[in-house]
């Protein structure tokens, strides 16, 4: 299962990226810290699962979601954010986003779901 | 009879301007220094003589004379006339001086009146002729002006000799024109004529021999003359001086003579002086002689008829005898004396001026005069069969019908006999005007004293009548305006020296005495009070010098109660020539002189609180004009009040508002009331220095007797708009201030939620990562390591929280990244989980377009409203409501709280409503707090989209 993660912050990505290669069945297939990046190389990669953060470098994660969430098989979406107030998680679920979650409490659930994601097969079985 | 005397009328004239042209071409045959001045002038001696003789209307031949010898003289017709007219005025002139002075065509009968002749009809006289000639001469360009003097001297002297020496030949030949000379006097004046002329020809002629030239031998004349006045008279020695000045001049200007001088002129100047000396010596003398024989016969008569008396006694014996045969003779002279008397009767009825008829017995008129055809506006055929008894057109009666002719009083005359007298009728003429006459008809009879006829005197009195009738109607009216004035209460009174013996009734009322008491006063004085008398008594005194013929005034009175009161009096002599006799009129003006006091007082007061009025006033008529303007505004506008008053009150306006003004002002005379002028409208006033400054005016209506006037209170309000203008720029300059505070208030807060959220909540974050992967190799069994992550992540949590809300709190991150709505939804929830008070939100259906300054001031009203309800509403509720309605946005809180009291006033001083009421004033938005005690209270804030 590939995954991609969009993430400003450099050290929380690495140690995000570490936490996540260890499951088993996943691979970090790239990661960027702006929208334009993050968009131009999920394209590029193609990844099962995306890890979205909120706030960017340069554009927020909606820009991404946006661009993103097309048909033709697009990627499961996990919002991970430090604002996890209903009003933003009405916005992303809205705009396509598949969880939605609290990066500093919520990892283990967001961990739990990858890991389900892995055992399930293919992401489209849910929603 | 009346054609002959036209005949002899034009004959005459004729007759003196042949004279006239004859002596004129004499004379001009010796004119020297000028064609039209000559040194004699004859023409003048006629002229005057014949006016004197013949009479003014004369004059016709005289113009003739003169301007057919001037025209043929000069050439020139429009200077002829012109000394026509001055020859013409100087015969004229001179007559009438002779015969207002010197005794007209006696003037030589007296040697006072000979005098005076000599100088007026000489000296005075003929200045008439020489200054309108010369001048005419020298206006034409026919003599110079450098000559005027000498041409107009020889004039003058030339016409003074004329009047000197031919008027009195003329005058008295035409007095006394037959010779009555017999024997030894004929042959006297024969001698004394050649002596005269040998001794005149003796002297001009230059016969004598050279070495008796030189000799005053002229002088042996005055006995030559003296001779002819005493033995003959004024009328001879005229003659002489005639004659002797024809050889004087002829010899003169001929170079004979002892006068002769180097100018031609000078010596004819000089025989003028000779002759004008004979002629007065000579004239005189005689006058004084014919003086004398007059008194000297007088006395002879007199001596001569008492002597005759003597002898007439001693004859009358015999005269009685001879008286048959003398009645004969007397008769006749009696005859011829009637005749004569009737002759002088019709002259005399011809020139009366009352209109005179007569009628023959059988009412045919015979006769009239020219005052009676005057009267009756025609002539009646004499002896007309058509025409009995009158002359007149219609006659009528004194109260119009008309009176047959065979009713009038003629034909009662001829009837009856008896005379009619002072009979009045109206007599109409032809063209229908009218007059009134008295009829006096007197039958005629002759010596056998049958009736032969009737003569009826006709006076015309219609003017008399018609000032009759006016004077009837004038005092008819005086006592119609005495009536009037009793009934207005106006005193009439007469007052002759100091008692009145007249006065209406009004005048008793005024004076509070009956007619009786008032007219038995010893003396009017009685009624003035004693202090006042003295000046009084000096007017009347005056008065009766008739020095005033008419006064008015006031003054005080004591009525018989003995109350003064002030009375308006005017006074009029009645007759100037009996100045004592006043008509006065008296009027009790003590009630108006009160109201006026009262009205004065009231002015005053009303003046002096204008003038105390901080403000400028000015007053205004119905028509714009300034009736008053006080200090005030003479100060504001610079004007003195004299040059506003009686001014349009638009002089006080800017040019360009003066047509509004105008209509503005007709518009509020129809409607007055008391109001400021141009609500809402920047008015401006103009100073008299043409600059104009702000002003606020009030108007307020002033009713007086005399119409609406209006009372405009101007107010300069420079300072003011000066003090407003600086409060508002300090205003905004103060809103700008607190509006960049606010903003950089903002900012920072939002640069430090971003920082703890970012670098502290990220940090946070990585902690528990990292916390999560060392749990992950924690064995199961190590409980105590166990436990002791799970308080450290929990404590984590614990400060993520933190961290969070305090950002939260500083800026939330959802007004940037959601927008207004999420974030006041999601500050509402909040509220409701912080406080437990159940806090409804409805929000705007689209979403809504809002810039970061707007949002952040509606969030941080809406923010500070929820503390506000937290604190101080004891509410269970809130409603939310944010709504775009139109352009606007609007953000609505209401609670269910408490409320409190005076919403309004509370909003102008609680500091927080106040910075948010600043905050939506920057914005140009409103804010507004409603509150009612017990029902909630609801903040509104309105921005523009």
């Amino acid at each position: 299962m590939n995954v991609f993660i969009v993430e400003n912050s450099i050290s929380l990505r690495d140690r995000l990226s570490l936490i996540l290669s260890g499951l088993a069945g996943v691979r970090v297939v790239g990661h960027a810290g702006t929208a334009v990046e993050a968009v131009q190389k999920i394209g590029e990669t193609a990844p099962d699962v995306v890890i979205l953060d909120i706030r960017l470098d340069e554009g927020t994660g909606y820009d991404v979601l946006e661009k993103i969430k097309v048909p033709n098989q697009p990627p499961v979406v996990v919002v991970l954010t430090n604002y996890p107030y209903p009003q933003y998680r009405a916005k992303y679920m809205q705009a396509g986003a598949d969880f939605f979650f609290d990066k500093s409490t919520e990892l283990d659930s967001a961990l739990d779901v990858l890991k389900g994601l892995g055992e399930k097969g293919p992401p489209d079985g849910l929603s | 009879m009346k054609l002959d005397r036209r005949l002899l009328y034009t004959l005459s004239i004729l007759g003196v301007a042949a004279l006239y042209l004859a002596a004129a071409k004499l004379g001009l045959s010796l004119a020297f220094l000028n064609r039209s001045a000559t040194a004699v002038w004859p023409p003048t001696g006629i002229a005057l003589a014949a006016v004197l003789v013949l009479g003014y209307r004369v004059w016709p031949g005289i113009v003739i004379g003169a301007f057919l010898a001037n025209v043929t003289t000069s050439g020139s017709v429009p200077v002829s006339m012109a000394i026509t007219v001055g020859n013409t005025l100087e015969a004229i002139f001179g007559a009438w001086l002779v015969r207002r002075f010197a005794n007209g065509r006696h003037a030589f009968e007296r040697p006072s009146d000979v005098f005076k002749f000599a100088l007026l009809a000489g000296g005075v006289g003929t200045l008439v002729s020489p200054t309108i000639g010369v001048t005419s001469l020298a206006l034409s360009g026919l003599a110079s002006w450098a000559d005027y003097g000498v041409v107009w001297l020889t004039w003058w002297l030339g016409d003074a000799m004329g009047a000197l020496v031919v008027t009195p030949t003329v005058i008295l030949w035409a007095n006394q024109p037959v010779l009555s000379l017999r024997g030894r006097r004929v042959l006297e004046a024969v001698l004394a004529l050649a002596t005269a002329i040998l001794i005149a020809f003796i002297v001009f002629s230059g016969v004598l021999p050279a070495s008796l030239k030189g000799l005053p031998i002229q002088f042996v004349l005055f006995p030559v003359l003296v001779w002819v006045a005493f033995r003959f008279g004024q009328r001879e020695v005229a003659t002489v001086v005639l004659l002797v000045s024809l050889f004087a001049v002829a010899g003169t200007v001929n170079g004979y003579g002892p006068f002769i001088l180097p100018s031609e002129n000078s010596s004819l100047l000089l025989v003028q002086t000779y002759m004008g000396v004979l002629g007065l010596t000579g004239l005189g003398v005689a006058a004084v002689v014919s003086e004398r024989r007059i008194i000297s016969d007088a006395l002879r008569r007199s001596r001569d008829e008492l002597e005759q008396r003597v002898q007439e006694r001693t004859r009358s014996l015999s005269s009685a005898v001879e008286e048959l045969g003398t009645q004969v003779a007397e008769r006749k002279r009696t005859a011829d004396a009637l005749q004569r008397s009737e002759r002088r009767i019709r002259e005399i009825i011809e020139a009366m001026p009352v209109a005179v008829y007569v009628c023959d017995a059988e009412g045919l008129i015979t006769s009239f005069n020219p005052s009676a055809a005057q009267l009756w506006g025609r002539e009646p055929k004499l002896l007309d069969t058509q025409e009995r008894y009158s002359g007149s057109f219609k006659i009528h009666y004194p109260d119009g019908r008309e009176m047959p002719h065979s009713e009038s009083p003629m034909a009662q005359v001829l009837r009856t006999g008896v005379p009619q007298r002072n009979q009045e009728i109206l007599i109409e003429r032809p063209d229908a005007s009218r007059a009134t006459a008295l009829v006096n008809a007197l039958p005629l009879t002759n010596e056998e004293g049958d009736l032969v006829g009737a003569i009826n005197c006709l006076i015309d009195i219609t003017e008399r009548k018609e000032s009759e009738e006016a004077l009837r109607r004038e005092s008819e009216l005086n006592e119609t305006m005495v009536k009037a004035q009793d009934s207005l209460g106006e005193g009439v009174g007469i007052v002759e020296g100091d008692h009145l013996v007249f006065a209406n009734d009004a005048l008793c009322k005024i004076y509070g005495y009956s007619r009786a008491e008032l007219l038995a006063l010893p003396s009017y004085m009685d009624l003035i009070p004693s202090d006042q008398r003295p000046p009084l008594l000096d007017r009347h005194a005056r008065r009766f010098r008739g020095e005033i013929p008419s006064d008015a005034g006031e003054a005080t009175i004591i009525r018989k109660d003995g109350r003064r009161i002030a009375i308006e009096y005017a006074v009029k002599i009645l007759d100037p020539h009996d100045p004592v006799r006043l008509f006065t009129i008296v009027r009790d003006v003590t009630a108006r002189r009160k109201e006026r006091e009262a009205l004065q007082a009231s002015e005053v007061k009303f003046r002096g609180l204008l003038e105390s009025a901080p403000d400028a006033m000015v007053i205004v008529d119905g028509e714009g004009m300034i009736v008053f303007a006080n200090s005030q505004t003479e100060k504001l506008f610079g004007y003195e009040r004299d040059e506003l008053h009686g001014q349009s009150v638009e002089m006080l306006i800017p040019e360009r508002f003066r047509e509004q003004h105008l209509v503005d002002r007709i518009g509020y005379f129809l409607e007055p009331e008391v109001r400021a002028m141009g609500a809402g409208l920047e008015l401006a006033g103009l100073r008299r220095d043409r600059s104009e400054f702000p002003v606020d005016i009030s108007l307020s209506p002033l009713k007086t007797p005399g119409g609406i006037l209006v009372t405009a209170t101007i107010r300069d309000i420079t300072e003011r708009k000066r003090a407003e203008l600086e409060l508002q720029t300090s205003n905004s300059r103060l809103r700008e201030l607190t509006s960049r505070l606010q903003e950089v208030r903002e900012e920072e807060r939002a640069r430090i939620a971003r920082e703890l959220h970012d670098e502290l909540g990220q940090a946070l974050t990585a902690l528990k990562f990292d916390l999560s992967t060392l749990t992950a190799g924690l064995p199961e069994s190590d409980a105590v390591s166990q436990t002791r992550a799970r308080t450290m992540a929990e404590q984590i949590d614990v400060t993520v929280q933190a961290v969070r809300r305090i950002g939260s709190e500083l800026r939330p991150g959802m007004l940037d990244d959601l927008g207004l709505a999420a974030a006041i939804e999601w500050q509402a929830q909040e509220f409701a989980a912080r406080t437990g008070i159940d806090c409804r939100v409805t929000l705007p259906a689209r979403h809504v377009d809002l810039d970061r300054e707007k949002a952040t001031a509606v969030f941080r009203v809406f923010q500070e409203t929820l503390t506000n309800v937290a604190r101080h509403s004891n509410a269970t509720s809130v409603l939310v409501c944010l709504e775009a309605v139109g352009n606007d946005l609007r953000l609505e809180v209401r609670d269910n709280g408490r409320g409190f009291e005076n919403a309004g006033e509370q909003a102008k001083h609680s500091l927080g409503l106040l910075g948010m009421k600043e905050r939506a004033e920057i914005l140009h938005g409103s804010f507004d707090v409603s509150s009612v005690i017990g029902q909630g209270t609801t903040v509104r804030m309105i921005l523009p989209l």
